[in-house]
């Protein structure tokens, strides 16, 4: 075989004393594409921005980074300037803020071109609306000349791969690309991508924490942890045997949905014909925004339009949606958070509508959020964010032995209660959440994507705790998430959303198993799958 | 309440006429709360204005006549209504003391006033701006440590005293300048514009100064972003990135800055024209308030913040042609 | 979602820390120095600062045992310049403190409340903000007389916009986090979520903030009291010294030099003291240190 495009050799990169990579070694062929795994931490990112000589101030990297033969590492940056975005490009996780937003995104596109390879400005942007066109952009003349705020999530990162490709590098590498997206966006991006750098014979390196998307996309694998690579070897190989501990952990916390094509069986029997906690009818929740013309009436945004649910008693409801789904303001409308434009909702018996009333829901509903880091006050100990809604709703009894109790329960080490949010993981925050929002002995639990920020084995950890607390403190649960494997790990019965209108709703196994809508079938036949088996 | 995450609707360019006049409705809603600030803090504080005028030693009759004079026997509503409908015609009323009308003394004090700050605001411009880029770009480095703490120190000085140095050692003991004054401008165009070099460079001092240091963290700042990294993927140097695409965003925070320093700059003129014994306006309310010239103080004041509010409506819709983003709400 | 960002972080604010803490100290210094000033020329200054002595007008540096010599009174410009520090903190301390107590619950409002309130708080501030300190002081002493009271009102009020725009603007951010929404739906009100959540998050802010609003209010004073409208003789500040020097200013330029070192010297304390404080008490890093 002849020389690797890429070839690294010992990359160890130092922030100081601290080795964030350690002595990382791997080869790319031309025209290959490659995963690197791993969760928050492992130093992903971290090797991606040493290859491409842009590590942030303070790092320094030692080892070999060959690029057809060319040392990068020992490359001035003058020299580094003609590699990059030529021979070898990068595309980074969130598009919104990796485009400038003062720059047209055509001239932005252009720009590559007309460093690299001496175009006129006029050429630059013709073949800018040409590439535009290439990753499957509508009507790309108007969007060339468009600023990124302007478009969609998915629009922008097509507009960064067309940026990316534009001078037909050896190599991309991509970060997290899809990670900011909606599952039926990153279905369509992660499609364009494979095959962009397929027709240009061009590298690709896939930086993701999201086993089933590289197995989507990527032919070899390479996996890292803590900055050290543990296992490397064709995809489907690695992900069907790994040989680690460690890549055989990672595999087993992907769920059920996310193996293979089809959906695993699910045998719950929702508790039907049980009384019900919650009722909501007709619910429309409408927000006005400024006007935008003089000659128009402001322009209206139905978060939520005319749905009617019911929560059983003791049921896991699963809430599925995309962003604009109206999914979390249903959540806060049910929490008495936020008032509905219209319709009613009854949390045991009792109208939302009445102020009065919203007191008596405190008593029976509490929510656990997403932002693990957003939702502790970080200036109070532990055990004072797991009192507070004891001692707001002025609840009596020995409150620091309910907190005892309650940490021994969500699993926290004894001494938890002595210590400040910041000591804790992401978990162990999520934990303490949850904690808190069962202090007060709810019979309703909501659960706003509690695990979205989680890497994927904590999340089955929190989902299993979550069950069997369920189970213990005796509790119905509402769990709403835009993740179709997840939702279907822990519901009982499960409600897709769908801007604001409630699209399908029925028993997890039966939704998922025989969808009825088209909505539905286009979420699920979205997911990647762990087995590859997923584009086309 | 945040709004939740919605998808944004169809893009559609923003009528740019909407903002402009919202804007003007704001400005307009400005203008006329600060007229009521400036009549209430005259009118409604203790004390019979026209006592206050002509003093403790003033004849029973003499107040009565100027309270007929000023009006002040009508009710507290009609006279703010008469001042300020007068008021946005440009007629500031007839001071008491001199018997002359106030507006165009006012306009022929802006004459000098106004070049000054604009003067003092050009210096500023010419030294803050490279230094604070120079500064951003050699972050961490000496260049940037002597910036910085040349610009705290420069923070620190008050610039009347800054003047009273300069007048010491440029005027008084080198006699390079003149040590204050004015000869006007249709005496001397050059003369005019010497005297006012003093008076300017203690204004810019501290403003440089400023300005100096938002435009270094307004450019660290932009460094910071995702897109500078973006702009270095696809091949631009350090300097053309940030040139390219980090200098107009800083722009846009330094711009409002700038805003927020030329009406202090504008306060800072009334001490400076103390100083250099200069006839500003500043000169003109401290010459009121030594003579008790209420109805002189009134539209003098009224004159600086209504400028100070049509420079803020300025720099607002100078942000919208820098910034394609539009307020999104 | 998973990023390596914490771990980039460390290194170069490490050494950017050591940098700010040496403007910390510096500025620290500064200020005990002028606090132990002002508390010391309560008790004891090398002489009456003003005691008029007839015999040595205009005194030179260290003639006749006056340390920086004597104005056209004869008084000793050094006690002048001690006492005159009691003027500039006291003034200080109320211009803030009106700042203080009238901006942080009108920010807190226009943050918890949006909406209607909202926008009258903030277009309430713009108008004032058309204002400054020297014109609102031009204005209230016209019609109140000259005089350190109205000076400091003047201040106070001119400065309330900028604490309620920083208290707004940081409320803002922390009304949006989740824990504020958690304690809500277990009931709290506004207020307790203000002051119990809201207002120990966004502390460091407005230390900072009120630091550096006390170097302006010193500069301030100053000015009012040069242009003669603020401080009225004999109580001695560093502001009316200089506008006495003016008239001295061939005679006797080290008049005009001192006093000004002073102010000069006082405010940049303040100013680096604000500076290393928004390093020190930046919370951010205290989640990046764990």
């Amino acid at each position: 075989m002849s020389e690797p495009l890429l070839s690294v050799e010992n990359l160890t990169v130092f922030a100081g004393e601290t080795k964030l990579v350690d002595s990382a070694s791997f080869t790319l062929e031309r025209g290959s594409r490659t995963g690197i795994i791993g969760e928050s931490g492992s130093g992903k990112t971290i090797t991606a921005l040493a290859v491409m000589g842009l590590l942030p101030e303070g790092l320094t990297a030692t080892g070999s980074i060959r690029l057809r033969g060319d040392d990068l590492l020992e490359a001035s940056e003058k020299e580094m300037v003609i590699q990059r975005g030529n021979s070898m490009s990068m595309i980074f996780q969130e598009p919104m803020t990796a485009l400038n937003p003062v720059m047209r995104i055509g001239k932005q596109i252009a720009e590559p071109l007309r460093i690299h390879q001496d175009m006129s400005s006029d050429e630059a942007k013709a073949l800018a609306v040409q590439l535009l066109d290439s990753v499957g952009i509508k009507q790309p003349e108007r969007r060339a000349r468009s600023f990124p705020h302007e478009l969609s999530g998915g629009q922008r990162q097509r507009a960064m791969i067309a940026m990316s490709l534009a001078c037909g590098p050896d190599l991309v590498v991509a970060d997290e690309p899809t990670t900011a997206l909606d599952v039926t966006v990153q279905a369509q991006v992660l499609q364009v991508l494979r095959d962009r750098v397929v027709a240009n014979e061009t590298a690709l390196v896939l930086i993701t924490h999201d086993l089933p998307v590289v197995a989507s996309v990527a032919d070899e694998v390479i996996v890292l942890r803590d900055g050290v690579i543990v296992e490397t070897g064709p995809t489907r190989q690695v992900f069907s045997d790994p040989t680690d501990a460690y890549t055989r952990r990672l595999v087993d916390a992907v769920p059920p949905m996310s193996r293979t094509e089809g959906v695993p069986p699910k045998h719950v029997e929702p508790p039907t014909g049980s009384s019900t906690i919650v009722e909501m009818r007709d619910v429309t929740k409408v927000y006005r925004l400024r006007r935008r013309h003089l000659a128009e009436a402001a322009p209206l945004i139905h978060a939520v339009d005319g749905v009617s649910l019911e929560v059983f008693q003791g049921e896991t409801l699963g809430i599925v949606g995309e962003s604009g789904s109206g999914k979390s303001t249903l959540a806060r409308i049910m929490m008495g958070l936020e008032a509905p434009t219209s319709g009613e909702v009854l949390v045991d018996g009792t109208d939302l509508i009445s102020k009065a009333n919203l007191r008596r829901v405190r008593d029976i509903a509490q929510m656990v959020f997403q932002d693990p880091m957003g939702s502790l006050d970080p200036r109070m100990l532990v055990k004072d964010v797991v009192a507070e809604p004891l001692r707001s709703l002025g609840i009596e009894g020995d409150h620091a032995a309910r907190v005892d109790e309650l940490l021994e329960a969500v699993r926290l080490p004894a001494d938890a209660g002595e210590r400040y949010p910041h000591e804790f993981s992401g978990g162990q925050r999520q934990r303490i959440a949850i904690a808190r929002a069962l202090a007060p002995g709810p019979r309703l639990l909501i659960a706003d994507e509690p695990v979205s920020a989680l890497d994927m084995s904590v999340q089955t950890i929190t989902l299993d705790l979550l069950d069997s607390l369920k189970r213990d403190f005796d509790f119905t649960m509402v769990f709403i998430s835009h993740d179709l494997s997840v939702i279907h790990e822990i519901s009982d019965r499960v409600i897709v959303l769908e801007h604001g209108k409630l699209v399908e709703q029925g028993p997890a196994g039966t939704v998922f198993a025989n969808p009825e809508q088209q909505y539905t079938k286009d979420l699920l036949s979205a997911i990647p799958r762990l087995d590859g088996s997923f584009l086309a | 309440m945040p709004l939740p995450n919605v998808a944004p609707p169809q893009p559609k360019r923003r009528d740019p006429g909407l903002y402009v006049v919202r804007r003007l409705g704001v400005f307009a809603l400005s203008v006329f709360v600060s007229s009521l600030l400036v009549f209430a803090v005259m009118s409604i504080l203790p004390g019979d204005p026209a006592q206050v005028m002509l003093g403790t030693q003033a004849t029973p009759a003499a107040v009565a006549e100027l309270r007929e004079r000023l009006g002040l026997n009508q009710p507290l509503i009609t006279q703010y209504f008469s001042w300020l409908f007068s008021a946005v015609r440009g007629d500031f009323g007839v001071s008491p003391f001199s018997g002359q009308e106030i507006a165009p003394q006012i306009i022929d004090r802006l004459k000098l006033t106004i070049p000054l700050a604009v003067f003092a605001m050009s210096i500023t411009v010419i030294i803050s701006f490279p230094l604070g880029v120079f500064a951003a770009a050699r972050h961490r480095k000496l260049g940037d440590a002597v910036v910085s703490f040349g610009s705290q120190i420069g923070l620190a000085i008050p610039a009347f005293w800054a003047g009273l140095i300069l007048v010491t050692a440029l005027a008084v003991n080198l006699r390079l300048f003149p040590a204050g004054g004015f000869p006007g401008w249709d005496v001397s165009l050059s003369e005019s514009l010497k005297a006012l070099v003093l008076p300017a460079v203690s204004l810019a001092i501290v403003q440089s100064s400023i300005i100096t240091r938002y435009v270094r963290s307004a450019v660290l700042d932009t460094m910071r972003h995702d897109y500078i990294r973006t702009a270095r993927a696809k091949g631009l140097t350090r300097s053309a990135s940030l040139w390219k695409h980090g200098l107009r965003n800083a722009a846009i925070p330094v711009l409002t800055i700038l805003g927020l320093q030329f009406a202090a700059l504008l306060a800072g003129t009334v001490v400076i024209e103390s100083v250099f014994v200069l006839p500003g306006l500043g000169s003109m309310l401290l010459q009121g308030i030594t003579r008790r010239d209420l109805v002189l103080v009134q539209g003098g004041a009224f004159t600086i913040a209504m400028l100070i509010l049509s420079i803020n409506l300025f720099v607002d819709l100078m942000y919208r042609v820098l910034d394609p983003r539009v307020s999104q709400q | 979602m998973s990023t390596d960002k914490d771990a980039v972080a460390t290194p170069s604010r490490r050494r950017r820390s050591r940098w700010k803490r040496l403007n910390f100290i510096l500025g620290l210094t500064i200020v005990l120095i002028v606090i132990g000033t002002a508390l010391l020329s309560f008790f004891w200054t090398p002489f009456d600062p003003v005691q008029i002595d007839a015999t040595a007008p205009l005194a030179g540096v260290g003639e006749k045992g006056h340390i920086l010599g004597t104005d056209q009174f004869g008084r000793d410009l050094f006690s002048q310049i001690m006492v005159g520090s009691q003027t500039a903190l006291f003034v200080g301390i109320l211009a803030v403190g009106i700042a203080i107590l009238v901006g942080i619950p009108l920010g807190g409002l226009a943050a918890s409340r949006r909406g209607v309130i909202e926008d009258a708080v903030m277009r309430t501030s713009d108008v004032i903000y058309a204002f400054p300190p020297v014109l609102l002081a031009i204005l209230l002493v016209a019609a109140l007389g000259a005089g350190t009271g109205p000076a400091m009102l003047a201040i106070g009020i001119a400065y309330v916009p900028i604490v309620a725009r920083v208290t707004r603007g940081a409320a803002l951010t922390v009304f949006q986090l989740d824990y504020v929404t958690a304690a809500r739906s277990y009931g709290r009100t506004e207020t307790h979520i203000f002051l119990r959540h809201v207002l120990p998050n966004i502390a460091s802010v407005l230390i900072v903030q009120v630091t550096v609003l006390f170097a302006l209010a010193i500069l301030a004073e100053a000015a009012l009291s040069f242009l003669g409208i603020g401080t009225q003789p004999p109580t001695p500040s560093w502001g009316r010294s200089l506008r006495d020097a003016q008239t001295f200013l061939q005679l006797s330029p080290r008049l005009a030099f001192w006093p000004g070192l002073a102010i000069a010297f006082t405010v940049l304390g303040f100013n680096l003291l604000g500076d290393g404080l928004r390093d020190a008490l930046d919370p951010r890093l205290e989640i990046n240190r764990s």
